[in-house]
């Protein structure tokens, strides 16, 4: 379960922050989740739950309420410029699963559909990240 | 403010390791990846230790080749983040080709970076001592590597064969990490013929203050070697680094 992994990362994060800040209450998060990753949200939002309430008996840390926004996931080729939507991408099961596990693993099995390229940024929908 | 979650989790699942080990060298075929290799099977197998590989090449990984996985057969093994491929019982393997096999993955600065993250905030370890095979050149990896891992726990073997460029490649790497205050081990030879390879590598060494850690000697058609076969040929290389082998595991004691 690889999405225990990404909630663990942002309950530790904001376990740190709290205590970096002498607080013990974080009223609102906001946890974003890129398209890319592919992540289970209902698989997420266990292991956030489950790992908020360790942080509370084990830091006595309170994080009050998350809130999921997905972000849909955009391409930018560096050699032509073109910019494109992961909707106008077709993967295989394997593809996406690699690209699960590691967003930059899309380079192997992702082109520019206007010239070829694998130099592409990854504009939006990488990754998970917090908002606050 | 967006923030990065993935520092917090990097650093627990590394603050687990005794000791982190990194071989480098600025020049490419000089045999880094088989050095990880070779000193992976000797911990692993007449020191007991329990070795964890991470091949930080990701746009060109093969150190699963040297140990002889075919990655396209491997399932990637999930359990509350992922489990590095079990190589043995006591050799674990992280690599970008886990997921995507053989397929080259061009990337840039800021992507390798994100890529690296990503692999350590999501990998959890079962090893003393993580061994970490780097690409060729000082670069992004290089220096992500040197931001991430905790320096105090770092030890750095830079390795090169005795021809001119490689040696050269060596002293400007070593000078410049030195400048830093990089935890530098030593240097480690390769594809040494004969004692007067040995002594060049040597003199490299002593000029920089460095200490040297013996030269892997050549070996006629090694790929042949790779895999479940580097057992035959241990003996012949395991005298002639010991030195190294003792330096890694003297600071995974600590």
């Amino acid at each position: 379960m690889h999405e225990w992994a990404l909630a663990e990362s942002i309950i530790l994060t904001l376990v740190e922050k709290a205590k970096s800040e002498n607080k013990n209450v974080i009223e609102s998060v906001e946890i974003v989740v890129g398209e890319l990753q592919g992540i289970d949200i209902e698989v997420f939002e266990f292991a956030l739950n489950e790992l908020r309430n360790l942080a509370k008996e084990e830091n006595n840390i309170i994080i009050k309420n998350f809130r999921i926004v997905e972000e849909k996931a955009s391409f930018r080729c560096n050699r032509c410029g073109y910019v494109w939507k992961l909707d106008d991408t077709s993967l295989s099961a394997e593809a996406r699963e690699s690209i699960h596990f590691i967003p930059e693993a899309a380079h192997g099995f992702i082109q520019c559909p206007k010239c070829g390229s694998h130099d592409f940024e990854i504009v939006s929908g990488r990754g998970v990240y917090i908002r606050l | 403010m967006a923030i990065d979650p993935r520092a917090a989790a990097i650093k627990k699942n590394l603050e687990k390791f005794d000791a982190f080990v990194a071989v480098m060298s600025s020049k490419g075929g000089v045999g880094k990846t088989f050095s990880v290799a070779i000193l992976a099977y000797i911990l692993a197998n007449n020191y007991d230790v329990s070795v964890s590989l991470l091949d930080m090449d990701l746009t060109n990984p093969t150190l699963h080749m040297v140990l002889g996985l075919d990655m396209k057969s491997v399932k990637i093994e999930e359990e509350k983040g992922i489990r590095p491929f079990k190589v043995s019982a006591k050799m674990e393997l992280m690599t970008m080709a886990y997921f995507v096999q053989e397929s080259s993955i061009p990337l840039r600065g800021k992507e390798i970076e994100n890529a690296v993250r990503e692999i350590l905030s999501i990998t959890k370890w079962n090893g003393n001592i993580l061994l970490v095979d780097m690409p060729p050149g000082f670069s992004d990896s290089h220096l992500e590597f040197l931001r991430l891992f905790t320096l105090s726990k770092t030890l750095i073997i830079l390795v090169t064969t005795p021809q001119l460029l490689a040696l050269k490649s060596v002293e400007k790497l070593a000078i410049s990490l030195l400048q830093e205050r990089a935890p530098v081990a030593g240097i480690m030879g390769n594809m040494c013929m004969d004692v007067s390879e040995d002594e060049k590598i040597r003199k490299t060494a002593t000029q920089l203050n460095l200490d040297y850690l013996g030269c892997i000697p050549y070996i006629a058609g090694i790929e042949n070697y790779y895999g479940s076969r580097l057992a035959e040929i241990i003996h012949r290389i395991e005298p002639s680094i010991k030195k190294a082998v003792e330096v890694i595991v003297k600071r995974g004691k600590r």
